[in-house]
C-alpha cells in the first residue's frame, strides 16, 4: 500500500485505504508516504517546547495536498484519526485542527464537532470547521449552539456568520432576543456580518448601537453581492433616524458606499447642517465622491454656508478637480473671510488656469501666502505665458509675487524676463529679480546684471552682487564669469560704487583670474580703488588670496588694512594646504593682541602635532594664554587617539601654566582620556595568538585548549576539529571598557533573551570543559544563567559590575559526556540584556579523570603607539561579501605590526569620526544601501586625506560615492557605470608596470583569479604601479595606482572580489604595503 | 463591547478650527507649523492627547519623538508587561514634571486607554495580529489612529480597517514613514511623470527574515497579562522569549519580514508604479523557511508580481535582490534606487530635476508624526492613509502565499481574490479566538 505523495499510480489502492481509515488510525497513516505518517505520529505527542520538525513537515504536506484530492484526503482521515485517538497530547490539537481546515472534507466533520465543546480546544475546532466549504461542517455548528454556553457558543455564532450558513439565520435571530447581554449582542453581530438578505429581515425589528452598526454592515455586505435595493432599504432608515454624530456620520459614509447618487442629498443635507463634526465629515465624504451631482451640488450650496464650511468645501472641490465648478469659486476669492479666501486660493492652484493669473498675483501681493503657492502649482501651460508677460505691467507688489512665481515654476523665458526687469523703479521688484536670478540666471543675463550694478545701490545692488555669484558658481570655474566681470571693472569711467561691487563680485567668484584682476587693484594708487581691493582680497572665497593678504598684513601702509588682510588670512588658513605655515607667517605681524587671539582659533581648526606644539608656545602669551589655550585643548582633541601620550604630555605642559576655565578642565579631562586610551577594538591574530597562548599555559597538566573564541568579532572558531560557533547575538563594543580591561573583554555579543554557544566534534571518550568569561561592564543589574542542552548547568548568576570596578569573570561548565554537537545557552535572568566576551573549550583529558578548576591569570594586551589604521566597510554590494573580505584584509595589512587597524563595519559612526586623527583609512565600502554616510561625511573624508590621511581603496570601493564630483580628484580613477565593469571572474597575470615606486619595489608579476576591473575612469593624474591585460578586448587597465591629494597619499587597488581574490599572496601584500606608504611609512 | 464609548461628538467639538482663517488644506500643500502652535503658548483645550499601546520597540521611539512637541500630551501608555508600562510612566511623567498633574496613566488593557477623556488619539505599535482590532476599536470609539506597518495581519482584516477608516470618518496614518522622506516622494514623482521613461520594473529587496529555535516551554512571568497579549491569535501556551521580538517570525503574529518590512519598500513601489495595483497580478514566487523552532516565516525569498503586459515588481529578501536593499525604478530611460538615507539614479542628471506644474506633485510631508498631528486638527487624509498601506500589505501578503503554495497564480485587486485558487483564497483570513471579534 506504498503510495507517493502525488499519487501518481495508486488510486484505486487510495480509494480502498479511505474506506478503512475509519477502521483504523494506523490504516489511515499507512496509506500515506511513511515519511508523513511519522511525522503525524510524532506530531500527535507534541508538547511546547519540543522539536517542531514534525508540525513543519505535516504542515508542508497539507498545503501541497490542498488542490490533489487524493493525497488530501488521505491526509484528512489521518489528521482526524489522531485527533480522536485519545493518546494524543493536548498541545497537538491546535495543531491538528489547523490542517484540517486546510484539507478536511466532510467525513472530517464529527470528528472536529466533538471537540467544540472543549473549552481549550473549542476555538481551534471551531475555526477548521469554519474552513472546511462541505455542508457538513455548517451543519454541525449550528447543531452545537444550543448544546453550547459562553464564549464558545459566541464563538460558533461568529463561525456561522462567517459562512452565511442560510439556516443559522432562525437560531441567531432567536438569540438575538436572549436576556443575556453578550449573548444578544453576538447574535445581533453575526446576523450583521452574515450579510444576507434573511439576516437583514432578523435584524429589520432590531433596535440599539449593535443592531445599528449590524445593519450597517449587513447593508454593506448586501451591496457588495449584489442586492443594492435591500441594502437601501436597510440602510436608509437608519440615516433617517439621526442619533449621536459619530453614528449619523457611519450612516451616512455607508450609505454613500451602498449609492452615492442616493446619498447625495442627505450629504449635501448633512453639510449644511447643525452639527459641525457631521456637516465636516459629510464634506470630507462628498470630497471622495466620484458623482457629478454631488459635486455641482456642493458648489450650489457654497454661497450658503458657513465660512468653516465653505473653505472644507472649497478643498472638497479641489479634490475632485471638476473644473466646471470655477465660476462658483472665483467669486470667493475676495470673500470677506481670511480662510475662505485661503481655501479659494487653493482651489484655484488645483483646478484654475491661465485667466486666474491676474487675480491670484493680486490677492498674493496683498499678503495671501496661498495665493503665492496657487501661482506656482497651476497645471495650466498657458500660465507660465501669462505670468511672464504680465510681471512687466504690473505694479510693484504684484510684480514681486510674479517673479516668485516664475522662477518656482522655471518658466520658460523666465530668465529673461527678469533680465528686463533690473531696471524697474522699485527697490523692492529689484531684489526680488536678483534673488530670481541667483535662482535661474545664466551667462545670457550677465551683462544686463552687470549693466545694473554701475548704478544699482543698497540691498538691490547686493543682490545683484550675489545674482552674479550664483550664476558663475553654476556656471563652473571654466565658464568665464570672472573674466567678464574683469572686463566690466575695465570698463572706463565706472563709477567708484560700481567697482567696489564688481570687485565684492570677484572676491565672491574666486580662481587666479579674479584674483590677478583685484591684486592689480590692491596696488592702486587711487586710494579709493586700493580700499575696496583690499576689502574684496580679504572676503576671497579660496585659499589662493593668501599670499597676497599675508604681504598686505606686513606692507599695507594703512593700519586698518592690514588688520583686515590679516583677519581674511587667517580665516581661509586653515583650510588651506600647509596651514601652520600660512600662521607661523601670519604670528609675527599680529601686533596685537587681538590678532593674536584670532591666530589662536584659527590654530585651534588645524590638527596636528606641530598644530599643538604652537599652540602650547602661544598659551605662555599671557595676553592671548586663554585663546591659546583653547586651541591646544582643540587640537588635542583632535590628536587624541592617534597618538594618546603625546597629548598627555602636552596637555600636562598646559595644565603647568594655568591657564584657567574652560581650557584648564578641559586638558585635566583630555589627560585622563590619554591615559585610558587604546586602539584596538578587535585583537589583531597576532594579540589573539598571545591570549590563546596565555590561557593555554595556565591550563594544569593533562588539559588543553581545544578551542578558543571571542565572542563578538568572532561568530566561528578556527581551530578544528572541536569548534565553537555562536549564534542568536550580535556583536558590540564598550567604548572605556579597554582600559579597564582588555579588548576580549570590551568586545562582546550580546541578545535579548539568550545567546547560543554551539560546540561540535566532541568525542564521546574525552571530557570537556566549557569557560566563559562575561562581565557586567556599564553595572545594569545583570544575571545570567547557563543552560546546557535543556538542562540549566548554573543557576541564575550576577555578573561582576564595572560600576564597581570588578573585572570579567570566568564561569566553568563540566560538558556532559557527547559525540558530535552540544548546545549551550547564555540566558538573561536580570535586567539590560545577555552578554557574552570570551569562551573555550578545555579538553579535559579521557572521560572520567579528575578535572581541577581553570584559572588562568589575566593580562592586558599590550597597546603601543602604532599608525593607526581604519578599515571601514560594513556596506557593499550584494555580490561582494565584506564581512568576508574585512577579516581577510585586515589580517593582511596588521601583518605590518607597525600597523595597529581598527575595524568599524557601521558605515554612520566611521562617516562621522574624526578620521583627521587616523593615519590610513582603508575603504572596502560602496554606498549600496542605507544608511549611507551621507554629504558631511565625505567632506569629512575628503578633508582628512586632504590633510595628510592616507586612503588605500579596495576593489568597488572605486563606485563608492557616486554622484560626488570630487571623488574622481581623490581616487584618482572611478567606476563609470557606462563602461564595461570587468572581465568575468576567472584567473589572470597581474604585471608589476612600475618597480621603482616603493609599495610595488621588489615586487614579482603574480597570477591571481578575480574580476579584472574594465570600467575605470577619470583624467586626474595617477601613477598606475599595476595592470593586467582583459581576456575580452585585449586592451590594459590599471590594477593599482597611486597618487596625493593635498597632503594625503592614496593607494587605489581593485583587486580583492572575494576570499579567493585574496589568496595569491602578492594581493595581501599590495594592500599591506600600500597601507603602510599612505599612513606615512616606509615600505617593508 | 463593553468599556468601548461608542461616540466621541461631544469630545470632538472642543478641537476644532482655530480661527477661521486655519485648516484644511488640499491634499499637495503642506500646512505651516503655525497652526500646530510650535513654539507660541497653546491653550489647554488644543492639546492633543495620545494614548500608545504597546511599549516594545517603537512605542517608546515615538513618545521620545512626541514629548518635546507642545500641543501634545501623553495621557496614557499601555503594555501587556505591566513593568514596560510603569516604566514608561515615569519616563513621560518625568518629562512634563509638575505640569504633567496626576501623571499619565500606566494600564495593561489597551480598552482601558479608549475608556478615558484625555485621549483624543492613539499611537497603536502592538503586534500584527492585533492591528486590526485595536484600530478598528479606536475609531469606533472616536479616536484618531497612528498604527504601526503593516497594516493588518490578514488581507481581511485590511479591508475590515478600510471600510472602518470610511464609516466613522477618523483620520489614520499607517506607520510607513518612508512617504514623509522626499527622497522616497521624489523617485515617485520621477516615475509617475515619465522622466524615467517607460517604467517597466520596480525591483525590492528588504532585509531576509530569522529562525528561531525552539522557545522553550515556561510559566507565564507574573506581570504579564498572556490572553491580553494573544488577543484574537489561536490559543498556544506560553513560551519563554515569544512575547519580546521574536514573535516577528511566527506567523500567528506576524508574517515576517516579508510582510513586515516588506510593507515599507512595497508601499513605495505602489507609490511610483500605481499600475501594480490597477488591475491585476501573476503572482509566483519561492523562499526558504525553517525546518525547527517555532518561526515558520520565510527567512529568504524571491517573489515577482506582475502586471499582465505591465510593470513587474521583483520583491526579494535583500541576499537574493538582484540590485540589494531598496526600491529602485527602472524604465527605459533611466533608473533611480532609493534607500533611507541616499538616492541615486542613472542617468545622475534626474536627481536635478525639478518638476514642471503640469507634472503630478505627490502629497508632501515633511515628517511622518508631525503630519499625522496636522491631520487630526485639519481632518485631512494624512500622507499614507489605511488604503494605501492596505495595497502594500496585500501584495506583500499575496508574496507570500506565493511562496507558501509554490505555484504560480493570479491575483485580482478589485474582487481582493486570487482567481481559481480556492487553497490560496484560504489564506486571506483567518477566524479570531472567542470571544475577539472585530
Amino acid at each position: 500500500m506504498k503510495c507517493h505523495v502525488s499519487g501518481v499510480g495508486c488510486r484505486g489502492m487510495l480509494h480502498v485505504a479511505v474506506a478503512l481509515a475509519w477502521a483504523s488510525s494506523h490504516m489511515g497513516l499507512a496509506s500515506m508516504a511513511p515519511d508523513v505518517a511519522e511525522s503525524l505520529k510524532a506530531l500527535q505527542a507534541y508538547e511546547t517546547g519540543a522539536s517542531l520538525k514534525p508540525v513543519k513537515a505535516v504542515e508542508a504536506y497539507a498545503i501541497r495536498s490542498m488542490n490533489d484530492r487524493a493525497a488530501r484526503t488521505d491526509l484528512a482521515a489521518a489528521l482526524a484519526a489522531a485527533l480522536d485517538d485519545a493518546a494524543t497530547k493536548p498541545d497537538a490539537v491546535a495543531y491538528l485542527c489547523r490542517e484540517l481546515g486546510r484539507v478536511g472534507g466532510a467525513a472530517e466533520v464529527p470528528s472536529l464537532a466533538r471537540r467544540l465543546a472543549e473549552d481549550r480546544h473549542s476555538d481551534a475546532a471551531r475555526l477548521a470547521l469554519e474552513m472546511i466549504p462541505a455542508p457538513e461542517a455548517g451543519r454541525a455548528l449550528l447543531e452545537a449552539l444550543p448544546r453550547l454556553s459562553g464564549k464558545a457558543r459566541i464563538g460558533v455564532m461568529h463561525s456561522l456568520a462567517a459562512r452565511h450558513e442560510a439556516a443559522a439565520v432562525p437560531a441567531l435571530a432567536k438569540l438575538a432576543r436572549d436576556p443575556d447581554g453578550p449573548t444578544a449582542e453576538a447574535a445581533v453581530r453575526a446576523l450583521g456580518a452574515h450579510g444576507t438578505k434573511a439576516s437583514a429581515e432578523a435584524l429589520a425589528g432590531a433596535a440599539g448601537p449593535a443592531a445599528r452598526a449590524a445593519k450597517l454592515e449587513c447593508a454593506l455586505r448586501l451591496a457588495a453581492g449584489g442586492d443594492r435595493a435591500t441594502a437601501l432599504s436597510l440602510a436608509q432608515p437608519v440615516v433617517k433616524a439621526g442619533g449621536a454624530p459619530a453614528d449619523q456620520v457611519a450612516a451616512l459614509s455607508t450609505l454613500a458606499r451602498i449609492d452615492a447618487g442616493a446619498a447625495a442629498a442627505d450629504l449635501l443635507a448633512a453639510a449644511a447642517g447643525p452639527d459641525d463634526f457631521v456637516a465636516e465629515s459629510a464634506i470630507g465624504i462628498l470630497s471622495q465622491t466620484a458623482d457629478g451631482a454631488a459635486t455641482r451640488g456642493m458648489a450650489a450650496k457654497l454661497a450658503t454656508l458657513a465660512p468653516v464650511r465653505k473653505a472644507l468645501v472649497l478643498d472638497a472641490l479641489a479634490l475632485r478637480g471638476d473644473a466646471s465648478v470655477l465660476p462658483s469659486v472665483r467669486p470667493l476669492l475676495r470673500d470677506t473671510d481670511g480662510g475662505v479666501r485661503e481655501a479659494a486660493a487653493r482651489a484655484l492652484g488645483a483646478m484654475g488656469t491661465a485667466e486666474d493669473v491676474q487675480c491670484l498675483a493680486a490677492s498674493a501681493a496683498g499678503g495671501s501666502q496661498a495665493a503665492g503657492e496657487a501661482l506656482a502649482a497651476i497645471r495650466d501651460p498657458k500660465a507660465d505665458e501669462a505670468i511672464v508677460s504680465l510681471t512687466g505691467r504690473s505694479e510693484p507688489g504684484t510684480c514681486v509675487v510674479l517673479v516668485g512665481a516664475a522662477v518656482a515654476r522655471r518658466s520658460a523665458g523666465a530668465a529673461a524676463m527678469l533680465a528686463g526687469q533690473l531696471g524697474a523703479a522699485e527697490s523692492a521688484v529689484q531684489v526680488a529679480v536678483a534673488r530670481g536670478l541667483a535662482a535661474i540666471g545664466t551667462s545670457s543675463e550677465l551683462k544686463a546684471l552687470l549693466s545694473s550694478l554701475r548704478t544699482a545701490t543698497g540691498a538691490a545692488g547686493r543682490e545683484m552682487e550675489l545674482a552674479v555669484i550664483g550664476i558663475g558658481r553654476r556656471a563652473g570655474a571654466d565658464a568665464g564669469t570672472a573674466s567678464v566681470v574683469t572686463a566690466a571693472l575695465a570698463a572706463p569711467d565706472l563709477p567708484a560704487g560700481a567697482a567696489a561691487a564688481l570687485l565684492r563680485v570677484l572676491a565672491g567668484l574666486g580662481g587666479p583670474g579674479a584674483l590677478a584682476a583685484v591684486r592689480e587693484r590692491a596696488g592702486s594708487q587711487t586710494e579709493a580703488v586700493r580700499d575696496t581691493a583690499i576689502r574684496a582680497l580679504s572676503d576671497w572665497a579660496d585659499a589662493d588670496a593668501l599670499p597676497d593678504l599675508l604681504a598686505l598684513a606686513k606692507e599695507a601702509p594703512s593700519p586698518v588694512h592690514r588688520a583686515l588682510a590679516l583677519r581674511g588670512a587667517l580665516r581661509l588658513a586653515p583650510a588651506a594646504p600647509k596651514p601652520l605655515e600660512w600662521l607661523a607667517k601670519a604670528v609675527p605681524l599680529a601686533t596685537d593682541a587681538e590678532s593674536r587671539r584670532a591666530i589662536c582659533s584659527a590654530l585651534g581648526e588645524t590638527s596636528g602635532p606641530a598644530a599643538l606644539r604652537m599652540a602650547l608656545d602661544l598659551a605662555k602669551d599671557r595676553e592671548v594664554a586663554s585663546e591659546a589655550a583653547l586651541a591646544a585643548v582643540a587640537v588635542a582633541r583632535k590628536l587624541i587617539r592617534q597618538d594618546a601620550p603625546a597629548v598627555e604630555a602636552a596637555m600636562a605642559e598646559l595644565v603647568a601654566l594655568k591657564p584657567g576655565p574652560p581650557a584648564e578642565p578641559q586638558a585635566h579631562a583630555l589627560i585622563r582620556e590619554a591615559k585610558g586610551q587604546t586602539s584596538a577594538k578587535t585583537m589583531s591574530p597576532a594579540d589573539r595568538a598571545a591570549r590563546v597562548a596565555e590561557i593555554a599555559k595556565a591550563l594544569p597538566a593533562g588539559q588543553t585548549l581545544a578551542a578558543y573564541l571571542d565572542c563578538g568579532p568572532e561568530s566561528e572558531s578556527p581551530e578544528a576539529p572541536q569548534r565553537l560557533r555562536i549564534g542568536g547575538s550580535r556583536p558590540y563594543f564598550w567604548d572605556g571598557a579597554v582600559a579597564a580591561a582588555d579588548v576580549p573583554s570590551a568586545s562582546v555579543a550580546f541578545s535579548d533573551a539568550e545567546v547560543a554557544i554551539q560546540v561540535t566534534g566532541l568525542d564521546a571518550k574525552r571530557a570537556y570543559r566549557l569557560v566563559v568569561a562575561w562581565w557586567d561592564f556599564d553595572g545594569n543589574g545583570r544575571k545570567q544563567s547557563v543552560w546546557v542542552m535543556r538542562g540549566r548547568a548554573l543557576p541564575p548568576t550576577d555578573l561582576p559590575s564595572g560600576r564597581e570596578g570588578k573585572g570579567p569573570a570566568r564561569i566553568a561548565v563540566d560538558l556532559p559526556g557527547a559525540d558530535g554537537d552540544l548546545r549551550i545557552g547564555v540566558r538573561r535572568e536580570g535586567s539590560g540584556n545577555v552578554v557574552v566576551g570570551e569562551a573555550w573549550l578545555i579538553d579535559a583529558g579521557p572521560a572520567g579523570a579528575a578535572t581541577a578548576a581553570v584559572a588562568p591569570a589575566a593580562s592586558a594586551v599590550p597597546a603601543g603607539p602604532r599608525k593607526r589604521v581604519l578599515l571601514a566597510t560594513g556596506l557593499e554590494y550584494p555580490g561582494h561579501k565584506w564581512k568576508i573580505t574585512a577579516p581577510l584584509l585586515r589580517d593582511a595589512i596588521a601583518a605590518d605590526a607597525r600597523l595597529a587597524v581598527e575595524v568599524s563595519e557601521d558605515p554612520k559612526a566611521w562617516g562621522a569620526a574624526d578620521l583627521k586623527t587616523f593615519d590610513a583609512i582603508v575603504l572596502n565600502y560602496m554606498n549600496w544601501e542605507d544608511p549611507g554616510p551621507g554629504a558631511a561625511a565625505q567632506e569629512n573624508l575628503r578633508a582628512a586625506v586632504s590633510n595628510g590621511t592616507g586612503l588605500v581603496l579596495v576593489h568597488f570601493a572605486c563606485g563608492a560615492f557616486q554622484g560626488w564630483p570630487e571623488f574622481v580628484r581623490i581616487a584618482g580613477r572611478v567606476w563609470n557605470p557606462k563602461l564595461r565593469g570587468h572581465d568575468p571572474r576567472g584567473p589572470f597575470r597581474v604585471v608589476i608596470a612600475d618597480r621603482d615606486h616603493p609599495v610595488t619595489a621588489g615586487l614579482a608579476d603574480f597570477e591571481t583569479e578575480d574580476e579584472l576591473y574594465t570600467c575605470l575612469d577619470g583624467d586626474t593624474p595617477i601613477r598606475v604601479i599595476a595592470t593586467a591585460t582583459s581576456k575580452v578586448d585585449s586592451k590594459v587597465y590599471p590594477m593599482a595606482l597611486v597618487l596625493e591629494y593635498g597632503k594625503g597619499r592614496v593607494f587605489h587597488c581593485v583587486l580583492g572580489h572575494d576570499a579567493k581574490a585574496f589568496e595569491a599572496k602578492t594581493v595581501g601584500d599590495l594592500y599591506r604595503r600600500g597601507t603602510a606608504w599612505a599612513a606615512g611609512l616606509k615600505v617593508e | 463591547m463593553s468599556g468601548i464609548r461608542m461616540s466621541g461628538g461631544a469630545r470632538m467639538g472642543r478641537r476644532r478650527f482655530l480661527g477661521s482663517a486655519a485648516v484644511a488644506m488640499a491634499a499637495p500643500l503642506v500646512l505651516p507649523s503655525r497652526v500646530l502652535g510650535r513654539g507660541g503658548i497653546v491653550a489647554p483645550n488644543d492639546r492633543i492627547g495620545i494614548g500608545v499601546i504597546g511599549l516594545g520597540d517603537r512605542g517608546p521611539a515615538h513618545i521620545r519623538g512626541l514629548l518635546p512637541v507642545d500641543p501634545v500630551r501623553i495621557t496614557a501608555v499601555c503594555d501587556v508587561f505591566r513593568s514596560k508600562a510603569e516604566k514608561i510612566k515615569g519616563l513621560v511623567d518625568g518629562h512634563y514634571g509638575a505640569a504633567a498633574g496626576a501623571g499619565c496613566a500606566a494600564v495593561q488593557d489597551y480598552r482601558e486607554v479608549l475608556a478615558r477623556d484625555d485621549v483624543d488619539a492613539v499611537i497603536i505599535t502592538a503586534p500584527e495580529n492585533w492591528h486590526a482590532k485595536m484600530s478598528i476599536d479606536a475609531m469606533r470609539a472616536g479616536r484618531d489612529v497612528y498604527c504601526e506597518k503593516a497594516l493588518t495581519l490578514t488581507v481581511a482584516e485590511g479591508r475590515a480597517v478600510c471600510d472602518a477608516v470610511k464609516r466613522t470618518g477618523r483620520v489614520f496614518q499607517a506607520g510607513t514613514q518612508q512617504r514623509s522622506d522626499r527622497n522616497f516622494r521624489f523617485a515617485c514623482e520621477l516615475a509617475r511623470n515619465g522622466y524615467l521613461g517607460k517604467v517597466h520594473t520596480a525591483w525590492v529587496g528588504v532585509p531576509g527574515g530569522r529562525a528561531l529555535g525552539v522557545l522553550p516551554a515556561a510559566p507565564v512571568p507574573d506581570d504579564l497579562q498572556y490572553d491580553l497579549w494573544l488577543g484574537p491569535a489561536v490559543f498556544k501556551p506560553y513560551r519563554d522569549g515569544l512575547c519580546t521580538y521574536n514573535w516577528y517570525f511566527a506567523s500567528d503574529y506576524c508574517a515576517g519580514w516579508i510582510q513586515s518590512w516588506g510593507v515599507h519598500h512595497v508601499d513605495i513601489a505602489l507609490w511610483g508604479a500605481p499600475a501594480l495595483a490597477a488591475s491585476k497580478l501573476e503572482v509566483e514566487g519561492t523562499a526558504t523557511f525553517p525546518d525547527e523552532g517555532d518561526g515558520d516565516v520565510s527567512y529568504a525569498w524571491h517573489t515577482r508580481l506582475r502586471e499582465p503586459g505591465g510593470v513587474l515588481l521583483d520583491f526579494c529578501s535583500d541576499g537574493e535582490a538582484r540590485h540589494g536593499h531598496g526600491v529602485r525604478f527602472e524604465g527605459d530611460k533611466g533608473w533611480v534606487h532609493v534607500v533611507r538615507g541616499g538616492i541615486r539614479a542613472e542617468p545622475a542628471s534626474l536627481l536635478e530635476t525639478v518638476l514642471r506644474p503640469s507634472d503630478e506633485h505627490l502629497y508632501v510631508s515633511k515628517e511622518h508624526q508631525l503630519n499625522f498631528l496636522e491631520c487630526i486638527r485639519t481632518r485631512r487624509e494624512p500622507v499614507a492613509p489605511a488604503g494605501a498601506c492596505h495595497l502594500a500589505t496585500t501584495a506583500t501578503l499575496v508574496a507570500d502565499i506565493a511562496t507558501r503554495t509554490g505555484r504560480p497564480m493570479v491575483w485580482n485587486w478589485a474582487a481582493e481574490r486570487f482567481e481559481n485558487d480556492d487553497a490560496a483564497n484560504r489564506m486571506l483570513s483567518r477566524g479570531y479566538r472567542s470571544p475577539w471579534t472585530l
